[in-house]
């Protein structure tokens, strides 16, 4: 079960540079991806315009003369939109990170406790049968209850502190997953053209609603997730050496399972609530950054979120501007930008593990 | 040959079957006949016009009926009356200042605004729109779900007007925040109300009421030759938008089973469970056996004509409207869209049933 420690390549160790100044490099550049992103859009802004603007809300500039449209457009728009982005990316690659850790598997994501499947279907459920109970927030509040619904499931079917390890969480949050696949794949059936179009764009992933009570809803599951999930980097360290030897070195090993499944929940439902279903994010960054910063989660964790949150704010921003008024999906976007440049560093390894 | 049925013939002529006597003099219905069929045709152009909807005004297959009421006519260019405050069917009161581009969110609305002679307001307008003003807007766009609100603004509109709550409420609500006026006047709710809504959004309440008299009339007349119906024909409203490809049929809420029920006949769609348009099982068409399969004249050039339609909807042959090859074509914004011209396709629905229960 231990492959992914097994398969980061002793010689490249050496060659790393250290996490700390990764970490910093990572926190610069998604800071000026996001800067970058309020001045890029359909709507044209000019750059310095876009920085007046910025200064101009902390009193730390002159915005007489700048329309009040242009205004709104960045801080209504652009600015929410941004920073929910990099909350959506941040979340879904921590979750990744600490689940794959947590079941040793490389192909371990949010959709194997059953996350995604279940927001999925919540959202979908709530579509397909018109509940519309909450307004505009029926639809994030059915998604996080979906998701925090199943995971709660999977978790007692598989009663992983009564001995049957996290094999069978893994195995029982396939089969639970393929359950709601198959119940989504119902109310697609039964649906209307209408109810239709909802679903099959809720599940490709899209930030169009996003504003500001959105990042208010998603920044508190978010900070909560990140500070678990960073509490837990060691134990993740001591579950890499297989959960016997970790629990032999004084690591209790089922309350560190339930909360990582309750951290990843969180924060996977959290962001699948507003962006709907994000693929490649929570399954990839995290092996992208490995190959940076090496296997230890005290780098690992914190770096992905970045990496997460840069690829979500690069890939909205393509997505909302490359085709106005129109947007294209950001889940085709996140996995079209992602995809080629991880096959690239998978194909780049030599057999030997060195690069 | 294609048979042309319009409201404009008098009553004694629509006969729907060859060999049915009709007693008008046949020399003075044929002649009537050829007058309607150029009207249509001339119409159809004017309206119906350029190249995507070029199968509009092809022949229909031998047999099937080309249905189409009396058009209400566009009005003459008017001028907004402005500033208006709107009440958005989202809750939000609106006051709109300027018109002059109006970002149109569905067909609907645009009918509306060329009913009330305002189509040259029309600015940007959803893809292959069934209006002449969409089709002639300066921007056509993808407008979906996808459609974000910065698109929108990078439109430079001055106002947009949406159709549909669960579309655009939340895109109405954001373009506000931005300082664009944006109403949305939901798509679900009948004509004549629409219409005033629509007419309030630029100031002409006054026009729209006419507007929306005269559509109720003509609602109210279809209803009335549907009561007077010795029975409810069964009939099928199919269309080729459906889900994952499949072709599907008009549910209880769709604009066409409102009007199919209230032109006398029982909508085969009702009996699906759905309030939209969504598949049906073949079976479930052999069972529901329609007498009368109506659709729309961009319908038939989805499903890709004749050939189209009958691949899709095999199961129909096994059905009393397939045997007797009964297939009514009417234009799409007096079936499908709940606008300025409902009323004239429900009074050339009701009509055309009233002749067939007569056979």
């Amino acid at each position: 079960m231990n492959t992914l420690a097994s398969a980061t390549p002793v010689t490249a160790r050496h060659r790393r540079p250290p996490g700390a100044a990764l970490v910093a490099a990572g926190i610069v550049v998604l800071l000026a991806v996001i800067v970058l992103s309020f001045g890029i859009g359909p709507l044209k802004v000019a750059p310095l315009d876009v920085v007046r603007i910025l200064f101009g809300r902390f009193g730390l500039a002159d915005t007489d003369g700048l329309a009040a449209r242009e205004i709104a457009v960045i801080w209504n728009l652009r600015v929410p939109r941004a920073l929910l982005g990099a909350l959506v990316g941040a979340s879904l690659a921590l979750a990744g990170a600490g689940l794959q850790g947590l079941f040793g598997n490389p192909l371990a994501d949010p959709g194997v406790v059953g996350v995604s499947q279940g927001a999925a279907l919540g959202a979908v459920g709530a579509i397909s049968l018109g509940v519309t109970a909450f307004g505009e927030w029926t639809i994030p509040l059915a998604a996080f209850a979906g998701g925090i619904a199943t995971t709660s499931l999977i978790y007692l079917l598989a009663r992983p502190g009564q001995g049957t390890g996290t094999v069978t969480l893994l195995l029982v949050g396939i089969a639970i997953g393929a359950g709601c696949s198959a119940i989504i794949g119902f109310f697609t059936y039964r649906a209307s053209v209408t109810q239709l179009q909802s679903l099959v764009f809720w599940q490709m992933g899209s930030l169009a609603s996003a504003g500001w009570p959105a990042v208010a809803a998603v920044l508190p599951a978010f900070l909560i997730g990140l500070v678990g999930m960073l509490l837990l980097a060691t134990p993740l360290d001591m579950l890499a050496l297989g959960e016997r030897q970790a629990q032999h070195i004084g690591l209790d090993v089922r309350r560190t399972r339930a909360l990582l499944v309750l951290v990843s929940a969180l924060l996977v439902g959290a962001a699948v609530a507003f962006a709907g279903t994000v693929g490649f994010v929570g399954l990839v960054v995290p092996h992208l950054v490995r190959m940076l910063v090496g296997p230890r989660h005290r780098w690992l964790l914190p770096l992905a979120a970045l990496v997460g949150a840069t690829l979500i704010v690069v890939a909205d921003t393509a997505a909302r501007t490359l085709s106005p008024p129109s947007e294209i999906p950001l889940g085709l976007f996140s996995a079209a930008l992602g995809a080629p440049f991880f096959l690239w560093l998978v194909l780049r390894q030599k057999p030997g593990g060195a690069r | 040959m294609t048979r042309r049925f319009h409201s404009l013939l008098p009553a004694r002529c629509t006969t729907l079957s060859r060999t049915h006597a009709s007693p008008a003099g046949p020399a003075q219905c044929s002649r009537l006949r050829r007058l309607a069929a150029a009207g249509a045709l001339a119409a159809s152009a004017l309206w119906l016009g350029p190249p995507s909807l070029v199968l509009a005004a092809q022949p229909l297959p031998t047999g099937w009926l080309d249905l189409a009421g009396p058009r209400t006519p566009q009005g003459a260019a008017a001028q907004p009356r402005l500033p208006a405050d709107v009440a958005s069917d989202d809750g939000a009161t609106v006051r709109i200042t300027d018109a002059s581009r109006v970002i149109a969110g569905g067909d609907d609305v645009i009918d509306v605004m060329e009913a009330l002679g305002l189509a040259h307001l029309v600015y940007a307008a959803p893809e292959r729109s069934a209006t002449a003003a969409g089709r002639a807007a300066k921007h056509q766009f993808l407008f979906n779900r996808t459609t974000g609100a910065e698109g929108i603004l990078s439109l430079d509109g001055t106002l947009f007007v949406g159709n549909s709550l669960r579309r655009h409420g939340k895109l109405a609500a954001m373009l506000r925040s931005t300082s664009l006026p944006a109403v949305v006047i939901d798509d679900v709710q009948p004509a004549p109300a629409k219409i005033r809504k629509v007419a309030a959004v630029f100031g002409l309440q006054a026009a729209g009421e006419a507007l929306a008299n005269r559509v109720q009339q003509q609602l109210d007349e279809a209803a009335a030759i549907g009561r007077a119906l010795p029975r409810k024909p069964r009939v099928l409203h199919v269309s080729a938008s459906g889900g994952g490809g499949r072709p599907t049929v008009g549910g209880r809420a769709t604009a066409a089973a409102q009007l199919i029920r209230l032109a006398g006949g029982d909508n085969v769609g009702d009996a699906a469970q759905a309030a939209d348009y969504t598949a049906l099982s073949t079976e479930g068409i052999v069972a529901a056996d329609p007498e009368i399969v109506v659709l729309t004249r961009a319908d038939l050039e989805l499903f890709g004509g004749e050939a189209g339609f009958r691949k899709a909807w095999s199961a129909l042959e096994q059905t009393a409207a397939g045997t007797a090859n009964r297939i009514w074509v009417m234009p799409d914004d007096q079936l499908k869209v709940v606008g300025s011209q409902a009323g004239a396709g429900a009074i050339a629905l009701a009509n055309a049933l009233r002749e067939f229960t007569r056979r």
